[in-house]
């Protein structure tokens, strides 16, 4: 493709994009009206929208619809807060000291494929069934994600950038500020964004753990009652938050490394 | 004039150094560079340029042999030294004139003088309006100069250039040249310069050493007698082109001498 079409397709693609989606949504509309599947399989989108206008007005089982996202939302924060605080320091110095490596990388690797769900009977007899074994699961999905990216961001600073700070007599500590964090961060931020990703998939898990609000607790308990509407609403809610999450972070990452993927 | 600095047999081997296996970069390599002199290292891609100036600024030490600066043995990298690498490496997390205050900051120099310094370099590479621009908003050109200003605010005694032009297109590259003998004329620091491009050797150095290939060793040490300060003008002047001529002539008579001895002791 040339540069003009390139760019021309560039300022098109949020154009295609929400026609994609209007086509989409019609589609659906189109599928329910001619009664492709019964309305239990698939609610119009009419019905999804006034489950929604409904549940603006009356909330779902005495918690208005807000409050289930931002007790979601507030839970994934935490989490990822947490698993940030943690994470990144133990990766980059994971990935800076061989030895700690060894030492903690098979925890690590077992730990990071592992499925959370098998996790969530032990998180309840630690933690109870409170807030915190919810956010302590998100925790641990995120958490390993966010080990391995910033072990590997660590190792990612190139030999020459290491030459030219000890050309100029760089100390350990100014080596390690200068040179080898700077570096780092634009791979931090991508492996942050993707173990975000990761954690708010475990949302659901971690909602199944004796809650009684958040989105995807709204998802199970309205599926326990066959209310498809409620549980389409919950899944929409659940990927627009999530999807607007992203660019949030892809904004940050944009203002603070935005030499990114541009050397 | 005092020695600078020193190759003594230096022997480099890389890679699995048992049983005579390796990579033999170097091979009793032997170079005197006296001060506030100009050299330029000329020498096919492979042939251990990189190597020599590697061990010079204490990246890496001689496997055989000795590496000195000021008599004294090299131990690792210093702030008397400056380099300027083949790929212009700013910090894309500092703009221009941090990029060029680099030194200073790692030194711990005041503020304000850090700053007077990196003004001056930045005007002396032409790059005053781009202070506060993205260092990887710059073209290749503009990037190798801020490189130069980074490497020359110090004023280390020594500076250390592996092809710092190479990824320069014609134009771009004569007028670095010319900029680089500018500042050197002004500081005459001791310079180790290192290319692949004759006309590059001559038009810059004092003197063209000139490095054969596998192991590495001092084919030619010709002295320049070009006069200086010197200008584009030179590049078209008869005495250039004489210059050139003989360069080539010994380069080439040396070569096969070379291969010639190669031959005659592998039977
Ligand atoms: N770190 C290393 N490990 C193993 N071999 C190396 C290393 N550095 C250089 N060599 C080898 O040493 C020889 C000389 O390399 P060097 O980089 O000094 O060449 P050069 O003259 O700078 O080449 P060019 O003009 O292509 O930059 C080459 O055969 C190279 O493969
Ligand atoms: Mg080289």
């Amino acid at each position: 493709m040339s540069t003009a079409s390139v760019a021309r397709s560039a300022r098109l693609g949020p154009l295609i994009s929400i026609a994609s989606v209007a086509a989409f949504v019609l589609l659906w509309y189109e599928a329910a009206r001619l009664g492709w599947a019964s309305s239990l399989i698939l609610p119009a989108p009419g019905e999804v929208l006034d489950t929604a206008l409904q549940m603006l007005n009356d909330g779902y089982r005495h918690v208005p619809l807000w409050q289930h996202v931002a007790i979601s939302l507030g839970r994934a924060l935490a989490a990822f807060a947490a698993a940030l605080v943690v994470g990144i320091p133990l990766g980059l110095a994971m990935g800076l000291s061989p030895i700690l490596s060894s030492i903690l990388d098979p925890f690590v690797q077992f730990l990071r494929p592992l499925p959370k769900l098998a996790l969530i009977p032990l998180v309840i007899v630690w933690l109870g069934i409170g807030e915190s074994s919810k956010i302590f699961l998100i925790f641990v999905s995120t958490l390993f994600s966010v080990i391995v990216g910033a072990a590997a961001a660590a190792g990612s600073v190139k030999v020459g950038r290491l030459r030219l700070a000890r050309a100029f007599g760089a100390t350990r500590r100014q080596q390690l500020w200068y040179f080898v964090l700077p570096s780092a961060l634009p791979e931090i931020f991508t492996s942050v964004r993707l173990a975000f990703g990761v954690g708010w998939t475990t949302l659901i898990a971690a909602e199944m753990v004796a809650a009684d609000s958040g989105m995807g607790w709204m998802v199970i308990n309205a599926s326990s009652y066959m209310r498809t509407d409620i549980v389409m609403l919950g899944i929409l809610l659940l990927g627009v938050t999530g999807y607007l999450l992203d660019l949030a972070v892809v904004g940050l990452q944009r203002a603070v490394v935005p030499w990114a993927g541009r050397e | 004039m005092s020695v600078k600095i020193a190759f003594e047999e230096v022997t480099q081997v890389y890679g699995d150094t048992g049983k005579g296996g390796g990579t033999r970069a170097l091979e009793h390599f032997s170079l005197e560079i006296a001060e506030r002199n100009f050299v330029c290292l000329l020498g096919p891609s492979g042939c251990g340029k990189s190597t020599v100036l590697n061990l010079a600024a204490g990246f890496e030490k001689p496997s055989g042999g000795s590496v000195l600066i000021d008599g004294k043995t090299v131990t690792g990298p210093g702030r008397d030294r400056g380099m300027v690498f083949q790929e212009p490496l700013l910090l894309p997390w500092r703009n221009v004139i941090e990029n060029v205050m680099l030194g200073p900051c790692l030194a711990g120099w005041p503020k304000v003088e850090a700053l007077a310094q990196a003004r001056h370099y930045l005007r002396l590479t032409g790059l005053e309006r781009f202070e506060r621009h993205a260092s990887y908003e710059l073209s290749g050109g503009m990037r190798q100069r801020v490189a130069l200003a980074r490497a020359w605010i110090g004023e280390p005694p020594v500076l250390l250039m592996d092809e710092p032009f190479g990824a320069l297109d014609a134009q771009t590259r004569l007028v670095m040249q010319e900029l680089l003998l500018e500042i050197w004329e002004q500081t005459r620091t001791t310079v180790l310069f290192v290319t692949h491009d004759v006309d590059e050797a001559l038009f810059l150095g004092d003197r063209v050493v000139v490095m054969s290939a596998s192991p590495g060793r001092v084919l030619l040490d010709l002295a320049v007698d070009l006069p200086r300060p010197r200008t584009e003008e030179i590049l078209t002047s008869p005495r250039f082109a004489d210059a050139k001529r003989r360069c080539l002539r010994l380069i080439g008579e040396e070569s096969r001498r070379a291969f010639g001895h190669l031959e005659g002791d592998g039977i």
